[in-house]
């Protein structure tokens, strides 16, 4: 049974804080919030980062641009994919799936679905979840998207010299040619997410953790790296909605391969297909009709600031706000009074 | 009868016939109403890691209106409102963040 826990947040530019109350307290007692001046100077050493995984455990609710809609019903494996993960390509968004003896062809039935400049919608996410364009959907396991990610991250693209070993105590070495400058052991570190493609075998290909690195060697070939954890989307059994890992290795030796090894990170999360978006005259703007007056005069208050008529700018966005103002007072029913506390001054 | 304000009536409504620059107002008006009015509304639940204390906000959130945690002060798989904390603590965690 799950114990209760005490969670505070704060802001920190566009990331939330999540601090938890490290202490426990015998089952049963049912507790309270913490006070504020908990998590002031005095009780700040029991403020920490969270102390444990809880899957889906932070729930953000939020307000979004009706930019897009769902207009389908969402089905596993029609129009809706799990997706392991993600990493940069060429400086853009890239989705990572992976199987669990193979990568997904997102090219082939039923992951053709999700086809290349069509929109999509992430869910899930940790950090991308919302609307996005798809750029290529590729054979490999990756589905590029137009979403510039201002990140570098580590990727290398083997040419005939890099090697993959057969699994040996619970664990595979990937390592490359001597002289070819590839040195894995500095671009990885253990703990690090990899997403390995282009490989002929396979199985040897997916969505792995790197387990250990080699100590630092003179050749290249003596700096690999070693995976060990396998994670992976199902996609056949009943099982879709939830991540699989193989913690047992299995690998294939292959050597001299033109591998693609992308630092990847793990974001369990889904991917939702056949998106209506907002692109053209025929669309239909998705508002209660209230509203789209408002939204009426904002835009004609912007085409008058392109006009540089500041005083019809200033007449539409003062009639903007009012509607606005109307609509949020007309979700209240009744009088609204404002009663003098039973302390106050008479 | 379909009731719902289409982007062809809105450009006659407001005497213009740029379909692209229309559509970029409608996008950045549509923004402007979900700051007031929350028009769309959703939740998104993400995976807590332990000793990662920085998780980034929804994509394409406009507004927050609640942040939740499962089993906040309740063992029972409920989630609820956690509070928001003027300050930071001031002395790092173990984990050094």
């Amino acid at each position: 049974m799950a114990s209760s826990k005490f969670y505070a947040y704060y802001v920190r530019g566009r990331k939330i804080a999540l601090i938890q109350h490290d202490f426990t307290l015998g089952t049963g007692q049912t507790l309270s919030q913490p006070g504020l001046n908990a998590v002031g100077s005095r009780g700040d050493v029991l403020w920490k980062s969270p102390t444990e995984t809880i899957a889906s455990g932070l729930e953000i609710e939020y307000a979004y641009s009706p930019k897009y809609s769902i207009t389908t019903a969402s089905t596993t494996q029609i129009n809706k994919f799990y997706i392991n993960g993600w990493t940069v390509k060429d400086g853009y968004l890239t989705f990572l799936r992976s199987h669990s003896a193979a990568v997904a062809n997102w090219d082939a039935s039923p992951y053709s679905a999700v086809g290349d400049d069509e929109h999509i919608v992430v869910k899930g996410s940790s950090r991308w979840s919302g609307l996005h364009k798809i750029k290529a959907g590729g054979t490999d396991g990756t589905l590029q998207t137009y979403t510039r990610v201002h990140q570098s991250v580590p990727v290398v693209v083997g040419s005939s010299n890099i090697n993959i070993a057969a699994e040996a105590s619970s664990k595979a070495l990937i390592s490359s040619n001597d002289t070819s400058n590839i040195w894995l052991n500095n671009l990885f570190s253990a703990g690090d997410y990899i997403f390995v493609s282009g490989s002929g075998t396979a199985k040897n290909n997916g969505f792995w953790k790197v387990d250990s690195v080699a100590d630092d060697a003179s050749v290249e070939s003596s700096s690999g790296i070693y995976v060990a954890n396998r994670y992976y989307c199902y996609d056949s059994d009943n099982t879709l909605d939830t991540e699989g890992e193989d913690t047992t290795v299995d690998t294939t030796a292959t050597s001299n391969e033109s591998v693609t090894i992308y630092k990847a990170y793990r974001d369990f999360s889904y991917l939702i297909s056949d998106i209506d978006t907002l692109n053209d005259e025929s669309d239909t703007i998705d508002l209660p009709d209230y509203l789209s007056k408002a939204l009426v005069y904002y835009v004609k208050a912007k085409l008058a600031e392109d006009k540089a008529d500041i005083e019809q700018k200033e007449y539409n966005m003062r009639e903007f706000n009012r509607l606005l103002e109307k609509n949020e007072s007309s979700k209240i029913w009744g009088a609204r009074k404002i009663g003098t506390d039973e302390t106050a001054i008479r | 009868m379909e009731k719902s304000l289409k982007v062809k009536e809105l450009m006659e409504r407001v005497g213009s016939s740029e379909t692209g620059r229309i559509l970029a107002y409608i996008k950045d008006g549509l923004e402007e109403l979900n700051m007031v009015a929350e028009t769309h509304v959703t939740t998104d639940r993400i995976n807590i890691t332990e000793n990662q204390r920085f998780y980034d906000f929804p994509h394409d959130m406009i507004k927050v209106i609640d942040v939740r945690c499962k089993n906040q002060g309740n063992a029972a798989d409920e989630y609820r409102s956690i509070p928001r904390t003027i300050n930071p603590p001031s002395t790092e965690d173990s984990d050094g963040i």
